[in-house]
């Protein structure tokens, strides 16, 4: 159990997806205008990342390496995450019409969402088991989903700040994630037990 | 225009104009991951321009038989295929390289920038076009890589190319090839870009205002 | 049927792009991964010969080395043979990094470290990936195989490399776990390879006593329990050590723990991977003492199990695995030993 709290702790802060892995940053960048836009992305990257987490290594431990294809890898996982998404924005606007008022317009963006496909590489390359896999996976979209709405937040702001003129917009964002960055490094060398007093 | 100065304009104005990184903010995840040191960042920005070419390729030449419903997994598919040739090839011919640049290989199919050209060009416009819109944004994407990671070598680690230039006294920023230096940097050279840009857009006004 | 937009057109135009692109890969595949394969040799043949210049022959002699599993990291173990003779060894180990594991290579001729390789790290750049430094891994040539390798820090010889401690520490385990393997290999009276370990823990357990003439039995059939030392044979309350070993935080432990009449003494670590500052805490006499003294009819636990043993607070993982080491040991003790049962 130790093992999954620690896997879980290291993807969401020591690791974090953004501001250490660099994957995901077109919608960090994108789609933290407003709290509520990326409280909306940060949830759906958290479904679809532990889902498609899931069946990516199901794909390869039981199909890809088996039969000595892993070098088909990179496509399957490609047309599994994409087939995937599609398919929860059906479920999604059949069964919970709320629901996909709240994530439906972010789905198509999370395709070519590399934090997605990023994982589930990580979760193959670091040879997690499947309990382990879902760990990483929620941990890294927990990880996604707080400095998104951190970023969001600070971005409302800096909307209202007097910011030098060339840097308006994505440059002033850029810093400020470099700042957030280095505020997250803080955490690189932690004992996660330790941190979390056990 | 006459078709070789199209050819030329679908070229060039990746570089700077619409460069992907600077301008169009595409595909910064490899952006930032891997410009830690300038020939990580020459060699992604080449393994990149050799999938984009060749999807811009493909992806012209199909365009008239892909049914329009399903494009995009097809699109997807033939750049996850040029991917793994990239991987492969690299594996075999340049290990260290790919060590170096990980995981970002295989990721270079989520790059949008990829399935953006595919999808916004290729699909529209005829082989050479598309070639030299593949090419433009490649060298364009390349040379954004390329600056952004010499930048951060030389400070933080006192070389270009793994050469020395900075002499024995520079003490180099180890901040700058940590992950906090790739988003300053990044930052930073767009905010440049566009300081640069006004200067010149501020220049041609006054040029116009006062003939 | 097959009219242009319908749903047969679509699933068969999709599935003939998935084949051409399966066939494309296959190709790539078939064509690239000998290649593949040959470089990775190539890279490992390259690492053998910078560590063991004077070799240009190497032998792969890791299957022949029964007690494998007492080297941890130990991946393979080459002999180097120059013009027909054996002139010395090459082993590659891959202890645990800051990021990952480092895979390395550490050569030894003529009892000395000739030198060592790093061979793939992905330490951080500028930082950790300094160990690929000449200048830092210079420091191990020339270093007698005799001696047990340690940081600086752990009043050994190698100085580390600022801010990047994790790293080097990393590196200086591989090469003490490769010259433990090396003195196993070269020098059969030492069979054990933790002997020299051992004995500096019993003398510190006991040091009225005269360590140098306990008599050592390995133990092979007992779970956890790798050797008993006996100061007389005829009477253990003399003095009895247990080597036992537990799975800790990062890894095996390896502890002696000595016992005199119906006492526990106390225990030493002999070798662990426990992170540095934080599980090495079960290395300070803070801890250590909560064991001196106790009964050994009286089972051993922390105080979360219901036993006497505060646990350190941060370093739980570690002190539960010292604490089962030293359960296991005295349990041993009562019950096999002393026949207390």
């Amino acid at each position: 159990m130790a093992e999954i709290i620690v896997i879980f702790v290291a993807a969401a802060l020591i690791n974090n997806v953004v501001l250490i892995r660099f994957l995901g940053i077109c919608p960090y960048l994108g789609v933290s205008q407003t709290i509520s836009a990326s409280v909306g992305m940060g949830f759906a990257v958290i479904f679809v990342m532990s889902i498609s987490s899931m069946v990516t290594w199901v794909l390869q431990h039981l199909f890809l390496e088996p039969f000595g294809i892993t070098f088909l890898q990179t496509v399957a996982f490609i047309l599994v995450i994409a087939t995937l998404v599609q398919f929860v924005e059906m479920v999604l606007l059949r069964y919970s019409r709320s629901l996909y008022r709240a994530l439906g317009v972010y789905l198509p963006l999370i395709t070519t969402n590399c934090a997605i496909m990023g994982i589930a590489l990580l979760n193959i390359t670091d040879g997690y088991t499947f309990v382990e896999t879902i760990a990483h996976a929620l941990g890294a979209g927990v990880g996604f989903l707080l400095v998104i709405v951190l970023f969001a937040g600070m971005r409302e702001r800096l909307e209202r700040a007097d910011v030098p003129k060339p840097l308006v917009g994505a440059p002033i964002a850029l810093v400020t994630a470099a700042i957030m960055s280095m505020a997250f490094m803080a955490f690189t060398g932690f004992d996660v037990l330790a941190l979390l007093g056990m | 225009m006459n078709k070789v100065g199209r050819l030329y304009s679908d070229f060039a104005k990746g570089i700077l104009d619409e460069n992907p990184v600077t301008r169009m903010l595409l595909g910064l995840c490899p952006v930032l991951a891997v410009t830690t040191a300038a020939i990580n960042g020459l060699s992604m920005g080449m393994a990149t321009t050799f999938v984009l070419l060749m999807s811009n390729l493909l992806v012209s030449l199909i365009r008239n038989w892909i049914p329009h419903k399903i494009r995009i997994p097809c699109f997807i598919v033939i750049i996850a295929s040029f991917v793994t040739i990239v991987d492969y090839s690299m594996a075999a011919l340049v290990p260290p390289l790919h060590e170096a640049l990980g995981i970002f290989i295989p990721l270079i199919v989520v790059n949008c920038l990829i399935l953006g050209r595919a999808e916004a060009f290729a699909s529209r416009n005829p082989l050479p076009n598309s070639l030299a819109d593949g090419l433009g944004m490649g060298v364009g994407f390349t040379l954004a890589l390329t600056v952004l990671a010499g930048f951060r070598e030389i400070l933080g680690a006192g070389t270009l190319f793994d050469i020395p230039i900075m002499g024995t006294a520079f003490e180099p920023a180890i901040l700058m090839i940590l992950p906090p230096g790739a988003f300053l940097g990044l930052g930073l050279m767009i905010g440049l870009l566009n300081w640069l840009n006004e200067r010149k857009k501020h220049a041609m006004r006054e040029e116009a205002y006062y003939g | 049927m097959l009219k242009r937009g319908g749903i047969l057109h679509l699933g068969l135009f999709l599935m003939l792009v998935c084949l051409a692109s399966a066939a494309a890969l296959t190709l790539t595949y078939e064509l690239t991964s000998p290649l593949i394969e040959e470089q990775r040799l190539q890279a490992r043949a390259d690492a053998l010969r910078a560590v063991v210049p004077d070799a240009d022959d190497f032998e792969d002699i890791t299957d022949t080395i029964e007690n494998l599993d007492d080297f941890p990291d130990v991946d393979l173990v080459y002999e180097g043979y120059g013009g027909g003779d054996l002139v010395g060894y090459a082993i590659l180990v891959s202890p645990m990094g800051y990021e990952a594991k480092i895979e390395m290579a550490v050569g030894f001729t003529d009892g000395e470290i000739q030198g060592i390789r790093i061979m793939n790290q992905t330490e951080t750049p500028g930082l950790g990936a300094r160990i690929t430094e000449e200048d830092f891994r210079e420091q191990y040539a020339g270093l007698s195989a005799d001696e047990e390798i340690a940081l600086a820090r752990h009043n050994g010889q190698i100085d580390s490399l600022a801010g990047a401690t994790a790293s080097a520490e990393a590196v200086t385990r591989g090469v003490e776990r490769a010259r433990r393997l090396y003195q196993h290999l070269t020098d059969p009276e030492a069979a054990d390879a933790l002997g020299e370990a051992e004995e500096a823990a019993l003398a510190s357990l006991f040091p009225d006593l005269d360590v140098e003439n306990m008599v050592r039995e390995p133990v092979e059939d007992v779970e956890g329990l790798r050797a008993i030392h006996m100061i007389n044979p005829d009477d253990p309350g003399e003095g009895t050590g247990l080597t036992v070993s537990v799975s800790g935080y990062a890894g095996p432990v390896v502890m002696v723990v000595g016992f005199k009449g119906d006492e526990i003494v106390g225990y030493r670590l002999v070798d662990h991977s426990e992170s540095p500052g934080i599980g090495t805490r079960v290395e300070e006499d803070e801890f250590k003492d909560r064991f001196v003294g106790l009964s050994v009819t009286e089972s051993v636990a922390l105080t979360e199990d219901g036993g006497q043993i505060d646990a350190l607070s941060g370093a739980t993982v570690t002190s539960s695995a010292v604490t089962e080491g030293v359960e296991l040991a005295r349990d041993y003790y009562s019950e096999e030993i002393r026949g207390d049962g």
